[in-house]
């Protein structure tokens, strides 16, 4: 079936920030949308909150809409704009659900829009638990046996119908309080009694419990003639009960034999045949191990993450294809555009195996509960592909850039052997760690399957890469034991430390045997076909299959690995940019990465891809095959940067800054001479090793004072320490890793932050905007709120900033891209930091400038001029609109991490805001972030003595606006004296007015908590930001926050009149 | 001749052909598919690769679907060499559209060039045993 002609104008709803369980993977897929529906001819328009994402970029769509994904916001859009069609399926959960809300109310029909794909019955009868039962039953396919029940006795007989074990869970208890697995009647009959005394519904379910069988997924294809294919299947490495995003998966699967993979495959055909889902969809089994019996546990009527997965692991473009086959192609008429030849109805051939790890931020929050289980925490992952799995996990291991590089972590050393094998019953993110150690103890495979139920074939691979590090450790190392570790993924770096050979000496042993990586294809078809866009992975054998033909000059583009606080799809959207840009320079561009979620590891982005960890060994690899005329870092974020040395010493020429620059800026002293040189100011501080010394430069500076790691990006361990205890605290921590460079300590002042991103040819400087940040120094940048452009910085401060980003941008020789922290405090202007590449900044600022801001420093790197290229010099004009971007936090995601701002960043993603007023944007912002602006209600005030004055003004506007105000005893008397009515809260966990109470009923609209300091998790301020996360009732930490939250609430009344803004007119 | 080649079964083609003749119905899968058409009439060459693996496309020329099948030959019957009056192409392979089933006319016979018992492999085209029971 041809393409619908009746399609002209569609809607793509886009997935909004980057959150725990939502990542760059939408971005991905929403970006091949687009560009699939441009190449149609098709009229695009695009709604998306998220400004980093690469497909809000201005000639991604024909209109873009920077707005908060809500249905009201939509329902605009699609007023102003008509579209006849929307395409719901490529938005991950948020688009799908505000698609299913339109048509659900009759919207859709009433403006007579067609719903692309899957239709809504179909989406409902896999998203509505009831429905999906139903369906499943009538078509004889089983689901996990479950009912709900109000007694014990109706709970025992359903466990005698279903079979022991069985999972109680408790219908609305926090976090599943009072739940468990029964495997005895007299257990379940305790845990039952118990749950519905807890269940304020009286209410348990019953389910049977599947913990510990397989947990396998297809990603399938269905198109409107019945056409059904499998990309590829994926088994979970951990078992059923940890979420799929949290769990070490591989693909193709690795212990299913023929008959069981059949037999889930044609379920699987079965299930989206009777959805009559068009378009791409998950599925998710459990398989018992020791029978073929199964369970659907879930389907995704949508692409997702694991579709995007399985889209870099097999070569199969998946958004694309279910793009087409939205707008009416059938897949026998769909080209598979890797070999251009045969066609998308067929299932990829893998001769190769794939191993995704997911990302944790547990650094970052270290009071954070590391447990997996259904909740998802990854905040992004990284995918390795091999000619075996040991290799495969070796390589995924340090992708991840977790100072790791194989399974052996040295604090496990020091456990008893009791104790480690004790740590087999907990699954968290060190799993595979604690199992190598158990087989470093004797124990055997069987007995840790039995302690995990983790399947043997897998331990017997991690027993492999144990066993040979045993060989490493005790025998000479000959030839053949250096070329079966090499087989086996060990970095030299590794086997150097195993063997005290020096690294060297490896690379030389490597080099006279011919022990070299080389390149092999992923092109879908396992070499069948000739292949047009292949990418690369290395693998330890003769033929390599990378050798270029090409005659251009050649870079490099170094990405940005998995997504992380800190580092996120911002740097992704950089690279892709760049890439861009020096195609359209007549450049051959290399890109390396090792994120499947990512744009820039699709097989059309750069000419040549290559699928490898980010460390200086595999990336010199890639250089000894490629020959590169040089290396771009600057826009890969600080996984590109820390390769700048590594690269140079490889006689690789960096284009762009200089590495011996690039140290100017990072290095305390010789940076401190930069901005003498200059004449600029910053705050005093000094470098130190230890706690001691620390503490000595803290005592000479005065308290408080900033403490940080250098060479880090997102403040990890940044912390603001208040006296000698806290320092030494702070220094322990950052310690815990080793650190190669030295910790910096500073004088932390208080005041005004600003930030600039800024283009620099060595002669002319171009300054899209200076950013104000909302919330005063001390909240990270990235957690900050930013407005663009500045609304409360004269114009002589804005000449200062100008002129010392001139001088020092300068005076670092910076050719490309910078990020400079400013500080105004006490009338005078300091620099805090310069970041010698992009920053997070970059993709939203771009945007609303209309400066193509990454072009332009490709531009620049590859030789040409500001003045030549006809975006001006100096500062860039001002845009008439204000955008305010909004930071987004994943809280809810990660049990006990403190959601307090400081120096370290916290936020997992990010929306923009864009009106010609500021208050219209504020409301967007916070509206896009999902935070409910209230018209009325109550406030929870409780801040730190410190914070007490200031915090009146604020608590009189509430109040006189007619908000009910609650407060901690001091707090309310304080506010009374000052003729606030507060009501008293009881100090925190008694009584129908405690704090808890209130927020479980909730009576609370949202919170101001100005954290004490310190990091410990037992203070009542950490209780009640927890208790606000899991109630859902937001908290804000900073007075500045919560004062732009007023700002809001001032101008939620006129809502309806906020008008959309269409940023490619901007 | 090379090895493989479904003309060097001269016995096995005979057989068949007497097959035809007795109105025996037949369902030829692979070998069985090339040695009908030979004894029929048809030609067989061979594919350059040959087609080989459980992921190839074929479209079932009744209803338009494609399947995913399991195949593993070298030699192909030749469209051209069909006479229409004997057989219709009832399949073909998506990549290269080779003939991948015949249906005889005014005889209870089929045959597939690919394997529906999908030993290993996909089990998409386990119809066509339902289609053969149905015409018996």
């Amino acid at each position: 079936m041809p393409k619908n002609l009746k399609i002209k104008k569609v809607l793509v709803i886009g997935s909004g920030p980057i959150i725990i369980g939502q990542a760059a993977e939408f971005d991905y897929a929403g970006t091949q949308a687009c560009v699939e529906l441009k190449k149609e001819g098709l009229e695009v328009i695009l709604v998306n909150s998220n400004p980093a994402t690469i497909m809000t970029d201005k000639h991604m769509a024909d209109k873009i809409y920077i707005e908060p994904l809500t249905v009201k916001t939509v329902k605009k859009i699609i007023e102003k704009e008509k579209p006849d069609s929307i395409l719901p399926n490529l938005g991950g959960q948020t688009g799908l659900n505000i698609a299913m809300e339109l048509a659900e109310e009759g919207y859709l029909k009433e403006k007579n829009i067609r719903l692309l794909g899957t239709s809504p019955e179909g989406i409902k009868n896999a998203e509505d638990r009831q429905a999906f039962k139903d369906m499943m039953e009538s078509i004889n396919e089983p689901c996990i046996a479950s009912k709900v029940v109000n007694t014990v006795s109706d709970a025992v007989n359903f466990a005698r119908e279903i079979g022991l074990p069985v999972i109680v869970r408790p219908a609305y208890t926090l976090g599943g309080t009072g739940g468990g697995i029964a495997y005895t009647e007299e257990q379940l009959k305790e845990i039952t009694s118990n749950g519905l005394h807890l269940s304020r519904v009286c209410q348990v379910l019953i389910e049977k419990c599947i913990s510990g069988w397989k947990e396998i997924e297809y990603e399938v294809i269905r198109d409107s003639n019945g056409n059904c294919i499998t990309v590829c299947n994926m088994e979970n490495i951990n078992p059923v009960g940890v979420h799929t995003g949290d769990s070490i998966v591989v693909a193709p699967s690795q212990t299913l034999a023929d008959r069981e993979y059949q037999m889930l495959r044609t379920s699987a055909i079965k299930i989206i045949s009777a959805l009559k889902i068009e378009g791409g969809c998950n599925v998710q089994f459990a398989l018992n191990p020791n029978s073929f019996e199964y369970a659907v546990i879930e389907v995704n009527p949508r692409v997702s993450r694991s579709s995007a997965l399985a889209s870099k692991a097999t070569g199969y473009p998946i958004a694309k294809v279910a793009t087409k086959i939205a707008i009416g192609y059938t897949l026998d008429e769909i080209k598979n555009a890797v070999t251009g030849k045969t066609y998308a109805c067929f299932e990829p051939v893998l001769d190769y195996v794939v191993v995704k790890v997911p990302k944790w931020p547990f650094s970052k929050f270290l009071t954070a509960n590391r447990e997996l289980g259904t909740q998802m925490k990854a905040t992004g992952e990284v995918m390795a592909i091999a000619e075996n799995l040991e290799a495969g996990l070796m390589k995924a291991i340090r992708s991840l850039e977790e100072n790791v590089d194989c399974l052996y972590l040295p604090k496990y050393t020091e456990f008893s052997d009791e104790k480690i094998r004790e740590e087999l019953k907990s699954v968290n993110n060190e799993t595979i760690w604690v199992v190598a150690e158990n087989l470093r103890r004797g124990l055997t495979i069987e007995q840790i399957h039995e302690a995990t139920t983790i399947d043997t074939f897998f331990i017997s691979k991690i027993n492999n890469l144990v066993k040979l590090e045993e060989e490493l450790r005790t025998k000479n190392l000959d030839i053949d034991l250096l070329r079966r570790a090499k087989k086996y993924g060990y970095p030299d770096k590794a086997i150097s430390r195993f063997t005290k050979v020096p690294v060297e000496e490896l690379k030389k042993m490597r080099e006279e045997n011919n022990i070299r990586a080389c390149f092999k294809m992923v092109d879908t078809c396992a070499a069948e076909f000739d292949a047009e866009t292949p990418y690369y992975y290395s693998s330890y054998d003769d033929e390599n299959e990378a050798l270029s033909k090409e005659n251009k000059k050649k870079v490099l583009v170094l990405g940005s690995g998995p997504i992380r606080i800190g580092q996120g799809i911002e740097f992704d959207y950089c690279s892709v940019h760049s890439v861009w840009s020096l195609k359209k320079n007549g450049y051959e561009t290399i890109i390396v990465n090792n994120n499947p979620e990512t744009v820039s590891t699709d097989f059309d982005i750069a000419d040549k891809l290559y699928f490898e960890p980010l460390t200086p060994e595999d990336v010199e690899n890639i250089v000894n095959t490629e020959k590169p005329y040089g290396a771009i870092v600057q826009f890969g974020g600080q996984t590109a940067i820390k390769l700048t040395k590594a690269l140079t010493d490889m006689g690789v020429k960096i284009l762009g800054t200089a590495e011996i620059d690039m140290d100017r800026a990072e290095d305390r002293e010789l940076f401190d001479e930069a901005l003498n040189n200059c004449g600029i100011l910053r705050s005093k501080g000094s470098t130190v090793y230890t706690a001691e010394e620390a503490i000595k430069v803290a005592n000479v500076l005065g308290y408080p004072v900033l403490v940080r790691p250098s060479y880090v990006l997102g403040g990890q361990g940044m912390a603001i320490a208040y006296d000698d205890g806290e320092i030494t605290e702070f220094i322990n921590e950052i310690n815990k890793t080793v650190q190669e460079h030295p910790i910096l300590v500073d004088k932390y002042m208080l005041g005004k932050e600003l930030e600039v991103d800024a283009i620099c040819d060595g002669e002319d400087i171009l300054i899209p905007g200076i950013m104000e940040h909302l919330e005063r120094a001390g909240v990270h940048s990235g957690d900050s709120i930013s407005v663009y452009p500045t609304q409360n910085v004269s114009e002589e401060h804005q000449a200062k900033i100008v002129e010392y980003t001139t001088k020092i941008a300068k005076e670092l020789n910076v050719l490309g891209v910078l990020n400079i922290q400013f500080i105004i405090s006490g009338g005078e202007v300091y620099i805090i930091e310069v970041n010698p590449r992009s920053s997070r900044t970059v993709p939203y600022i771009s945007k609303v400038t209309n400066l193509p801001v990454i072009d332009i420093a490709t531009r620049v790197i590859l030789g040409e001029k500001l003045k030549n290229i006809g975006y001006g010099t100096g500062l860039y004009k001002k845009s008439e609109y204000i955008a305010i971007k909004m930071p987004v936090f994943s809280f809810e995601k990660i049990k006990n991490a403190d959601t307090s701002l400081g120096p370290e960043m916290k936020s997992t993603g990010e929306v923009l805001g864009v009106s010609k007023n500021f208050s219209d944007a504020i409301v967007k912002a916070f509206i896009g972030t999902g935070i409910s602006i209230p018209k009325k209600g109550n406030v929870l005030i409780t801040v730190r003595d410190k914070d007490k004055e200031e915090m009146l003004p604020l608590a009189k506007k509430l109040y006189n606006r007619g908000f009910g105000i609650y407060a901690t005893k001091g707090t309310a008397t304080l506010l009374k004296n000052n003729g606030v009515e507060a009501n008293v809260v009881e100090k925190i966990w008694e009584g129908a007015e405690s704090i808890p109470n209130l927020l479980q009923a909730g009576k609370i609209n949202f919170i101001i908590n100005t954290p004490t300091r310190g990091k410990e998790s037992n203070r009542d301020g950490f209780k009640i930001r927890r208790l606000a996360v899991e109630s859902k009732v937001p908290c804000f930490t900073s007075l500045d926050t919560a004062n732009a939250l007023y700002d809001a609430i001032e101008d939620i009344n006129t809502e309806e009149e906020i008008e959309v803004v269409d940023i490619t007119k901007v | 001749m090379d090895h493989g080649d479904p003309e060097n079964c001269e016995i096995a083609i005979q057989t068949v052909k007497e097959l035809y003749n007795k109105n025996t119905p037949i369902l030829g899968i692979c070998l069985g598919h090339q040695l009908m058409a030979l004894a029929t009439g048809a030609k067989t060459a061979k594919l350059k690769y040959g087609h080989r693996g459980p992921n190839h496309p074929v479209k079932d020329m009744a209803t338009n679907k494609v399947h995913i099948t399991s195949q593993n030959h070298g030699y192909y019957v030749t469209e051209d060499s069909i006479n229409p009056e004997v057989a219709e192409v009832s399949h073909i392979n998506l990549n290269d559209g080779t003939v991948e089933g015949l249906r005889y006319k005014g005889k209870k016979i089929f045959t597939v060039q690919f394997h529906p018992e999908a030993c290993p492999g996909p089990e998409d085209t386990a119809y066509i045993f339902d289609e053969f029971l149905k015409m018996l």
